[in-house]
């Protein structure tokens, strides 16, 4: 609990106490430094700065459920504030459901097309049910990703822990799908055809270990791409302030970045659902 | 580094798995079906409207075969009468030859019966006035009498020789 914070005593004070809810650490002037941060919060100037700040997870309302903690934190914020802009642009942009589309209602189309499309042909026969889950989990990261890149916003795909939560539900959804739909030859899925038998005690080994490391290297991409980004962005700013009137040129960098950064969130989302559909893939067809 | 503060990992999944339900739930029941529906009945409109210009066509297709089929009819039936007219003429450019060569002819042998009756007439006259000139000759010549008849047959003779 020590690392939680609530927003209020971040707005509050400048020495962060490490209770959270000891309202009594609030405005005392403690020179206790906070977890983490200890490096870089000598002062509430010098933690902003800190590149790896802008990941933490802060308690804007404190909930328990049965003793386990489901605080509101800004990371729930932004999930409800990504799955709220999915919505209105989703029904918003179909709202009048017009003949001859307009602007909005294309572009609604275009990603439903494309998606339509990935599905199709990345999973090709009998994907078709789970076309609704990959359009989800492509446009929850796609808005998650995007949003992040708006200053002051909160990346809810920059933590490893949803990323993985994600692909583990990925990973276990098409595993099961696997299971029930081929029974006992799911497992043959390791024996790749067209090898001699002698090779399997090499072969299944290392095919059963590229299997389990699936949600692990597809969390892992997102985490890092997503984290790597924000961080650099937050250290080029840092150089901006640093260097006066020199900063102009961590600044044009700062402005590459950004383009880079956005190709990534749009890119990256893209990239998880497309391997969703691959494995899903694996999963229908075996091989 | 805040993403390995495992505290902060249970209130995250919660929220996620809440947001992403909430999310599914959305899409599934309003999103989807919504963009479905419209797709469907853009599908269903430009089938629908391919389908009317494939009546059109044919349509006009039958007009058009309607139209070639009476100029075809036209065309035969003016080249019948044309044919007709100069069948016509031709007969009647014949009759009038026939009619203008039968009156020439006539009209020619009239002419050569004349000419001949002139001829035949003017030759009579001729022998006639050989005759009585010969006859006139010989009486000169002899002094006397001659009969008629001889001198008739001294003329046949030479009028025979010199045929």
């Amino acid at each position: 609990m020590g690392d939680v914070r609530t927003l209020e005593e971040d707005h509050g004070a400048e020495e962060q106490a490490p209770e959270v809810h000891d309202l009594e650490g609030q405005g005392v002037d403690s020179p206790v430094a906070h977890g983490h941060g200890a490096d870089a919060a000598a002062s509430h100037g010098a933690e902003a700065h800190d590149p790896l700040s802008q990941f933490e997870i802060k308690t804007l309302h404190h909930i328990e459920l049965a003793g386990f903690d489901i605080s509101f934190t800004n990371s729930a914020l932004f999930m409800v504030v990504a799955i709220t802009a999915i919505s209105v642009f989703l029904v918003g942009g179909m709202s009048r459901g017009a003949l001859i589309p307009g602007r909005w209602q294309m572009t609604v189309e275009l990603i439903y097309a494309f998606m339509a499309d990935t599905v199709r042909e990345n999973v090709g026969e009998g994907g078709r049910p789970y076309f609704p889950f990959i359009f989800t989990l492509f446009l929850f990261i796609l808005f998650c990703n995007s949003m992040g890149l708006i200053p002051y916003t909160f990346t809810v795909t920059s933590h490893i822990i949803v990323t993985f939560a994600l692909a583990l539900v990925v990973f276990v959804g098409c595993t099961v799908i696997a299971v029930l739909k081929h029974g006992i030859r799911f497992f043959t899925f390791f024996m790749p055809s067209g090898i001699s038998l002698w090779m399997a005690p090499l072969m299944v080994p290392i095919e059963i270990i590229s299997y389990l490391v699936r949600p692990v290297t597809l969390s892992l991409r997102l985490f890092a791409n997503m984290m790597a980004g924000h961080t650099l962005l937050k250290v080029f700013a840092g150089f901006v302030i640093a260097l006066g009137l020199a900063g102009i040129f961590p600044l044009a960098v700062i402005i590459m970045l950004y383009a880079l950064d956005t190709i990534i969130a749009l890119l990256q989302a893209y990239v998880f659902a497309m391997l969703a559909c691959l494995y899903l893939h694996d999963a229908l067809h075996l091989h | 580094m805040p993403q390995l503060d495992t505290a902060t990992f249970l209130p995250q999944l919660y929220w996620l798995a809440v947001c992403f339900v909430v999310l599914y739930w959305i899409i599934t029941r309003m999103a989807l079906p919504r963009i479905a529906g419209v797709l469907q009945r853009r599908h269903d409109r430009i089938a629908n409207d391919l389908e009317t210009v494939e009546n059109l066509r044919d349509e006009a297709k039958a007009v058009l075969a309607d139209y070639e089929s009476k100029m075809e009819k036209a065309q035969s039936q003016a080249q019948a009468i044309l044919a007709k007219a100069a069948e016509e003429s031709v007969r009647r450019a014949a009759k009038c030859e026939a009619e203008i060569s039968s009156r020439l002819s006539k009209e020619l042998a009239e002419t050569e019966k004349r000419v001949l009756a002139a001829k035949n007439k003017a030759l009579g006259e001729i022998d006639q006035a050989a005759g009585k000139l010969a006859k006139a000759v010989a009486e000169k010549l002899v002094g006397g009498r001659v009969d008629g008849k001889l001198v008739q047959q001294a003329l046949e003779l030479d009028s025979a020789g010199r045929k």
